[in-house]
């Protein structure tokens, strides 16, 4: 029997089919979105014709395939797609961006039949409610950064902008600039609304993509039987609510769980960028180098029987990124405001300052006094902050048993220090992204309770969704 | 060894005493029947010693095969299967609640109807139906000689019957409750029945999964019911867990050709919902499907007595209307004051003629809860081929007969709660779906379900 021998793709058939398919691509965004105008230095960048592009696009085609007819692009993307389908991640993927598309379902029904808190919305960008939707509370924050830039009254005392890391609203620019953000003709609400759909988009890619890396890293933990219900109990929690939204919580939660990833990997260069990436994402991104830091302790400890330990200065180093990523936002803002900390100061402007445990005090106190009921009646989104701060507390013991001192210190610094910071505001959103929850809960979790756990958590994110997107001030 | 008689009902009374004991203790005592014919249950101490002395002489009496090891071993042999769908049952309608306790205090109600208390959690099942449902577990069936103003005789017996015997566990019948805390403590006593009902339905519905060679889908069959949106309503002091419950279970029996038991089942179907005695045309299918299968028109009259049950539950009640209103079907005659009436293809042209009037986009803005009652009825419309195909004509007839007439009489009123209890829709959905597309399905359904309980219990008009 004859076997067909195919000839190796050349490279630069490789090369001109992704330039084919990305000009297809930029072609269709352009054409929806209007396209952008964009200065780097003296050079003006400007895509405003889709036809132009779409006809490069055919024009590159035909000449590959009059060239190299073998495997053609088509047969080539239809191969593609399916060994993604039948790739071990591609339920992960699914189930990532399906439960971040339902999210923004509930989200517009929510707007839709019980509508907006009127005293709330801080802002509108658009009367239409699904082009206005992802315009909510910080979202606003990250908008004009992206933007504007950073910008500074010389006060303190006043919410600012220099308080929101800037990863986050940088990656947020250049996916607006495809969703039309930066289209000319276009009213600024509309291009700020645009801006924001980018950063909705870049959220649930940001989300889709840690997921996968949740899974990889539950299975490198020996939990490959629990892997895909880490993921399912990560995207059912109901804070996942914020990966949603244009919020830092997705690309955070990706530098993390990447970082944590490649640095148990020992490759050392990817866990750095994370790193970095995961430090200019959010303030308490820096304590990453810390629970880094006890990786290194425990496997230091673990060489003397199993394994070699990590080189030392060169795994401290990798550690160190997370913080160097705070160093560089505060150098940058030292040239801004004079001030190298004035990303801290300015927290005080949202009722962010040290109380130490006077917030455990005080809730107590309430619960002493009047009762578990009647103070969640009376507060109930504290209710549900501090329901997720118990959720997190409880897991800390399996999570050290199951994973190690390194992921229990993770978690432990991610609440404590907001705990004392700010009491249990935002706490809900905090625990999204603290991973090693989720891979703990899977592996503690007897298989008939699992799925009725992922219902009873996505039941709830309906809820959270439903409060977050109406501008109940769930946030 | 299996223990002898006496010593299984010694361990059978324990346990249910204990029970007794421990509602007692965390809901109050109550007293059952009227003086001098009354039992009076109001001190938990007393009935948990009673449970102890029962242990206690059936291990003096017999000491091997103790209780606590028969419970253990009977909770180990419970199959995984059962469990995890009772678990996904219950778990979801404690979320349900959950979620609906937190919209009240967050969002707020809407326009309520009636209140039972100011403690939101307390009047948390006083919503919509559930207030006629109560009325009549309290006060039972009255009219006022017209048909054109709602009144209770439109909704059917058996659930506020099983609610007035809840209520009893519930402390309803206390001496010195005021009457808003008994209608309170009734319709909770209304939702632990839905709740229990909706556990026992997610059984049968494994067991019956299993029976038509769902294999490992059967769970999932299960899964998918607890899932979907309109599950809420097993939440709630409705009837769906009830004619949920007694719909599986007249299916299961009536294919296993035990005709007693489905009898039983189909009699308290036809009795829970004016669409129940529908389930007697189906059954009737199932049957001429069983002698097209084995060619034998034999011994047919017992089946086909089971087969009708539900038609004689809706007769029995429809009986005791004409007793009291001098009409028959009197129950139907009153659906009209609820704005069903029968519109024909009229109305579904109606709403067909939105969409193209107004595009689906405006159509979705301006009519939400429509588009999600619409939403509802597509999916299950769109699952009839499959459940034809997968289980018969019998099951596909069961959507049918169950969408078609509502969506004739009052369009797309109330539709995703009528799709909820439709359940060859999920056994074949979980059947056809791909293992890769279940969770993602999952995640759809209970976000969307987070989002109906938010609606419906601040009494946003989805019911």
């Amino acid at each position: 029997m004859a076997t067909a021998v195919l000839r190796p793709l050349p490279r630069w058939t490789r090369l001109i089919d992704a330039v084919t398919v990305t000009a297809v691509l930029a072609a269709i965004d352009v054409w929806l979105s209007g396209g952008f105008a964009a200065s780097v230095g003296p050079a003006r960048l400007s895509i405003r014709s889709p036809g132009r592009i779409f006809l490069a696009a055919v024009l590159l085609g035909v000449v590959r395939h009059l060239l190299f007819r073998g495997e053609p692009l088509h047969r080539r993307m239809q191969n593609g797609i399916g060994r993604i389908r039948r790739s071990e991640t591609a339920p992960v993927v699914t189930v990532a961006l399906i439960s971040r598309a339902a999210v923004l379902l509930v989200a517009l029904f929510a707007v839709l039949t019980f509508g907006l808190s009127q005293s709330e919305v801080g802002f509108t960008l658009a009367d239409d409610p699904l082009l206005n939707l992802p315009a909510r509370f910080d979202a606003g924050w990250y908008g004009t950064i992206a933007q504007d830039g950073y910008s500074f009254s010389g006060r303190y005392d006043r919410q600012q902008n220099i308080a929101f890391f800037p990863a986050f609203p940088l990656l947020m620019r250049a996916a607006g600039t495809v969703t039309g953000g930066f289209a000319p003709g276009i009213p600024k609400p509309w291009r700020q609304a645009r801006v924001m759909w980018g950063g909705v988009l870049l959220s649930i890619a940001a989300f889709t993509w840690a997921s996968v890396y949740v899974f990889r890293l539950a299975r490198d933990l020996g939990l490959s039987a629990r892997a895909h219900a880490s993921v399912s109990l990560l995207a059912a929690y109901p804070f996942a609510a914020y990966y949603s939204a244009a919020y830092t919580e997705g690309v955070f939660l990706l530098g993390s769980v990447a970082a944590f990833y490649h640095f148990r990997r020992r490759e050392w260069p990817a866990s750095v960028l994370w790193g970095v990436l995961v430090g200019l994402t959010r303030p308490n991104g820096c304590f990453l180098s810390i629970a880094l830091a006890v990786l290194i302790f425990e496997e230091w400890r673990r060489s003397r029987t199993e394994r070699a330990p990590y080189p030392v200065v060169v795994a401290f180093a990798a550690a160190s990124a997370p913080g160097i990523g705070l160093v560089l936002y505060s150098a940058y803002i030292k040239s801004l405001t004079g001030s190298w900390l004035a990303w801290a100061r300015v927290q005080e402007a949202w009722g962010r300052s040290f109380e130490g445990f006077a917030p455990l005090e005080r809730g107590a106190g309430w619960v002493w006094n009047e009762g578990l009921l009647r103070v969640v009646s009376h507060l109930p989104f504290d209710a549900l902050n501090a329901a997720a701060l118990a959720f997190a507390i409880l897991l800390i013991w399996p999570i050290w048993r199951r994973l190690g001192a390194a992921w229990a210190a993770f978690v432990l610094i991610n609440i404590g220090i907001p705990f004392i910071g700010g009491g249990v505001l935002s706490l809900g959103r905090m625990t999204s992204t603290l991973f090693p929850l989720f891979i703990a809960l899977a592996a503690i979790l007897p298989e008939s309770l699992v799925m009725p756990v992922v219902l009873s958590f996505a039941i709830a994110q309906g809820l959270v969704a439903a409060l977050f997107f109406t501008w109940r001030p769930m946030f | 060894m299996k223990p002898p008689w006496w010593v299984r009902a010694l361990d059978g009374a324990a346990v249910v005493v204990l029970l007794l004991g421990l509602f007692e203790l965390f809901f109050g005592g109550f007293a059952l029947g009227t003086p001098p014919l009354e039992l009076q249950l109001r001190d938990p101490w007393r009935i948990l010693f009673v449970a102890a002395a029962c242990a206690a002489i059936r291990h003096a009496a017999h000491p091997a095969n103790p209780l606590h090891r028969r419970l253990l071993t009977a909770v180990r042999q419970t199959r995984h299967d059962l469990a995890a769908a009772a678990a996904a049952a219950f778990a979801t309608r404690v979320a349900v609640l959950v979620v609906a306790y937190f919209a009240v205090l967050i969002i707020g109600m809407a326009q309520p109807g009636f209140e039972v208390s100011g403690d939101p959690l307390f009047n948390l099942p006083a919503r919509f139906d559930a207030g006629w449902y109560a009325g009549i577990a309290t006060d039972g069936y009255y009219f006022q000689g017209r048909f054109d103003r709602q009144q209770n005789l439109a909704f059917f017996p058996a659930f506020p019957l099983l609610m007035r015997g809840a209520g009893y566990l519930v402390g309803v019948h206390e001496r010195g409750v005021p009457v808003e805390r008994r209608g309170g403590r009734l319709l909770w006593g209304g939702t632990f029945l839905s709740l229990f009902a909706f556990a026992w339905a997610a059984v049968y519905l494994v067991r019956l999964g299993l029976d038509v060679g769902a294999g490992e889908n059967a769970l999932t069959a299960a899964v998918l019911v607890s899932a979907y949106p309109f599950a809420v309503f097993f939440s709630a002091a409705y009837t769906e867990s009830l004619f949920l419950l007694g719909s599986v279970a007249a299916f299961y029996y009536f294919r296993r050709g035990q005709w007693a038991a489905s009898a039983g089942w189909g009699v308290l179907v036809g009795l829970t919902r004016p669409n129940g005695c529908f389930l007697s045309v189906v059954l009737a299918l199932l049957l001429v499907e069983r002698i097209r299968h084995t060619k034998s028109t034999r011994h047919l009259l017992v089946p086909l007595a089971a087969a009708a049950a539900p038609g004689i539950g809706m007769l029995a009640f429809t009986v005791y209307l004409k007793y009291l209103t001098g009409v028959w079907f009197g129950w139907a005659r009153m659906q009209g004051a609820w704005g069903r009436s029968y519109a024909g293809i009229e109305g579904v042209a109606g709403s067909v003629g939105w969409v193209a009037n107004l595009g689906l986009v405006r159509l979705i803005a301006e009519r939400p809860v429509d588009a999600l009652n619409g939403a509802a009825l597509i999916f299950m419309l769109a699952m009839i081929w499959p459940v034809w195909r997968r289980l018969g004509v019998a099951w596909a007839a069961l959507i049918g007969v169950n969408v078609l007439p509502p969506l004739l009489a009052g369009g797309l009123l109330s539709m995703g709660r009528i799709t909820s209890t439709l359940f060859p829709a999920f056994i074949a959905l979980a059947m056809v779906l791909p293992r890769r597309a279940l969770a993602p399905v999952l995640a759809i359904f209970a976000l969307g379900q987070g989002l109906v309980a938010v609606l419906f219990f601040t009494w946003r008009p989805l019911f």
